[in-house]
């Protein structure tokens, strides 16, 4: 098989495989259905202050994979849907950001800076027109490039690395998101180290479980989904309540100003381009790196567009200009960000670690550089899902475009549900989700102790994510080292040889120990 | 940097310090088999210690630079409220409401079968596969509105008992062959 012909295969896999319903010649396929309705709820539960996409990937991943089993006719759909609430979720976070001044997504702060007040002025229709117009340039833009870049990274990576230079890329990825997520290089180590130890609990070669200290549940291993949703969600969950409970008089969002109706022209949609264009390429840039979120993106998007801006109305007093520019720039992170998930196999976001753990769950398609290999004699399947995958965000893409703007509108009057509602309703959902996944008690209780380690490293200032990513990468990480050492004849010098290897070790090192420093000497200056 | 800051932050260096000398010279030798090389029948590879060394070791130098920064007044990051008493309420509502879900069907089934019909045969039937998630996950919804809104309102139990509804339906109707909870433990 030739490039094409993957590429064929996987459209073909994602638009007919599969089928869930067949009308004649037409047909629906599970995997597109899956995507419509990830984006949909993606759009709904972005839009609903207090939730976002990680939270739906959470509740949704157990029940889809309880849903769709573990054959790789599931990957294809429960990815889908996973892919379609990411993108559905960024889009989403603008609504109450515009309408309420209240961001539904922590990314889209920015956008209330000139959403809500072109609401004020009775222009909240064309602020949620210019949301979805640069949010969905953004995201089409950056799906291009991970398209291009993965396969090329990944082919590149294939040629010229071996095993050590792998695992050397590997500790030099944990060592920059443990520097740049949080706002201290140290408390990022430390939860790049607590991630490699909880992954080291019961797994090994070995056939005694490594750091059980006797216990049967221990030495069954550390279920990954009740460990990630606990810290990530379950920990946002009791944090929330928490704060609710200490700020319960907090004021309502006000009810919006009636609307002018106004829609957003041909010529204004010319005029905004420059902007979109200069904050989706500096949030694909972002988005590639891991560990960098879409709230930064977002930032220097916005700051970006203010430099640009020479129009009359003054970014902060409800430009268009302004919406676009940090809109067009978060969504741009999310392509981008399955650049190294999909050629590396790591994690630089969230929603990065979620597909990982669908791919990993179902079986069958293990991201990393060994997806893109083309081989000519025999099929690659994981191409040609990989294929498969881009096609469907494809689809995404084109019902973005076709309906994002008309969605958007309709949700006004669904996202005023009070958060003590809802943050008990989601917890009950989790705990749900989790169960039926795992069949048995002990993995909503270890859900809930995760949970509580979440909630202890947010009280320490010590961040999630690298935690997260550090956990998911264990097992590759410590597979390669294994493999690097036995490939070399057990030379203890296996990391330090040719070039590459070695720079990436001292790159690791002294990106931890001088930001920790310098951060730490520039605050305190 | 305040000054609890500071002493919060060299309380987490000084934790996290001992706490990696325990791993690494108590749990990991008690704890695993082989080393971080290991050779075996002349065979050299790396151990089981080798990953779980480097995280303690990680641990150990993060811990060292989070209280050599306090040491030296150099600011890391910010503390957040802990907000402990709402955490262990939070805490105490959760253990009930697991409890409730454990134990409602099977003394239910006790009270009204005798206890010659053993529940794990019920567990799939109607009502009693939705007793105990419908009474804690009630319990659970109500218990926490509660507590953020420090009153309890009988609308509370009502939006609890219909999410719960909701949930048991989503996942009941469509999907036979998922247990809800507790019903896998039995």
């Amino acid at each position: 098989m030739d490039v094409l012909d993957y590429v064929l295969a996987g459209i073909v896999e994602a638009l007919t495989g599969n089928p869930a319903l067949a009308l004649g010649p037409l047909i629906l396929s599970w995997p597109v259905l899956m995507v419509v309705s990830g984006f949909l709820t993606g759009v709904l539960i972005g839009a609903v202050p207090g939730l976002s996409g990680p939270f739906a990937m959470a509740m949704a991943l157990p029940i889809l994979i309880s849903a769709f089993g573990f054959s790789s006719d599931a990957l294809l759909p429960v990815m889908g849907f996973l892919v379609g609430i990411m993108k559905g979720a960024t889009l989403g976070g603008a609504v109450p950001a515009i309408l309420f001044n209240i961001p539904g997504t922590p990314d889209a702060f920015m956008t209330t800076l000139d959403g809500y007040p072109m609401a004020q002025k009775g222009q909240s229709r064309k602020a949620l027109r210019v949301a979805q117009f640069a949010s969905v340039t953004g995201d089409s833009f950056s799906d291009l490039v991970l398209f291009v870049c993965a396969p090329f990274l990944a082919i590149s990576i294939e040629l010229f690395l071996g095993l050590s230079e792998k695992a050397a890329l590997m500790i030099l990825s944990l060592s920059f998101v443990a520097v740049v997520v949080g706002s201290d290089a140290f408390r990022g180590l430390l939860a790049v180290s607590l991630g490699l130890l909880v992954a080291s609990v019961a797994t090994g070669a070995d056939a005694y479980p490594r750091l059980s200290l006797g216990s049967d549940v221990l030495a069954a291993g550390l279920p990954t989904i009740p460990v990630i949703i606990g810290l990530l969600v379950v920990s946002e969950i009791l944090a929330g309540l928490a704060e609710l409970r200490r700020d319960r008089h907090r004021a309502r969002a006000h009810a919006p100003t009636p609307d002018d109706q106004s829609g957003l022209s041909w010529a204004e949609r010319r005029a905004l381009l420059p902007f979109i264009g200069v904050s989706m390429s500096l949030g694909t840039l972002i988005g590639a790196l891991p560990g960098i979120g879409s709230t930064l993106a977002a930032a220097l998007g916005y700051t970006a567009g203010r430099k640009m801006h020479k129009g009359q109305v003054p970014f902060g007093e409800g430009t268009p200009e302004g919406i676009a520019s940090c809109e067009a720039a978060n969504s741009a992170v999310s392509g981008a960000n399955l650049i190294p998930a999909l050629s590396l196999g790591i994690p630089g976001n969230i929603s990065a670690v979620f597909l990982i753990l669908a791919a990993t769950s179902i079986g069958g398609f293990n991201p990393g550089p060994s997806v893109f290999r083309f081989t000519q004699d025999q099929v690659n399947p994981e191409l040609v899902i990989a294929f498969g995958l881009f096609t469907l965000m494809v689809v995404a893409n084109l019902l973005n475009w076709a309906t994002g703007a008309r969605f958007m509108e309709m949700l006004g009057g669904l996202i005023r549900v009070p958060r003590h509602i809802l943050l008990p309703i989601v917890l009950l959902l989790t705990l749900t989700s989790v169960y039926v996944e795992g069949g048995a008690m002990m993995d909503v209780i270890l859900l809930l102790i995760f949970g509580v380690v979440g909630c202890l490293m947010r009280w320490s200032g010590v961040p999630i994510l690298p935690f997260v990513i550090a956990y998911i990468l264990a097992a590759p990480l410590e597979m390669t080292i294994r493999n690097a050492f036995e490939a070399s004849g057990a030379d203890p010098w296996f990391l330090f040889h040719g070039f590459f290897s070695p720079a990436c070790l001292v790159l690791a090192v002294a990106i931890i120990v001088f930001s920790g420093w310098l951060r730490a000497g520039r605050r305190a200056a | 940097m305040t000054v609890t800051t500071r002493r919060k932050d060299l309380g987490l260096g000084i934790f996290g310090i001992a706490a990696a000398g325990v791993i690494l010279f108590v749990w990991i030798p008690a704890d695993i088999s082989t080393g971080v090389i290991d050779t075996w029948r002349r065979v050299t590879r790396i151990g089981d210690a080798m990953l779980p060394v480097f995280a303690a070791i990680g641990i150990l130098l993060s811990c060292m630079g989070i209280a050599a920064n306090a040491a030296l007044r150099r600011p890391g990051a910010d503390w957040a409220p802990l907000h402990a008493p709402m955490l262990l309420m939070v805490g105490a509502v959760l253990m009930v409401s697991l409890a409730l879900m454990m134990l409602t069907g099977p003394v239910l089934a006790w009270v009204v079968m005798g206890p010659d019909q053993p529940y794990r045969v019920l567990r799939d039937d109607m009502p009693w596969k939705y007793t105990g998630f419908l009474t804690g996950g009630t319990f659970l919804i109500a218990a926490l509105q509660a507590l953020v809104m420090r009153r309890l309102r009988w609308r509370s139990v009502g939006v609890g008992l219909l999410a719960s509804v909701l949930i048991a339906m989503f996942y009941g109707l469509p999907f036979e062959d998922l247990l809800l909870p507790p019903n896998g433990d039995f």
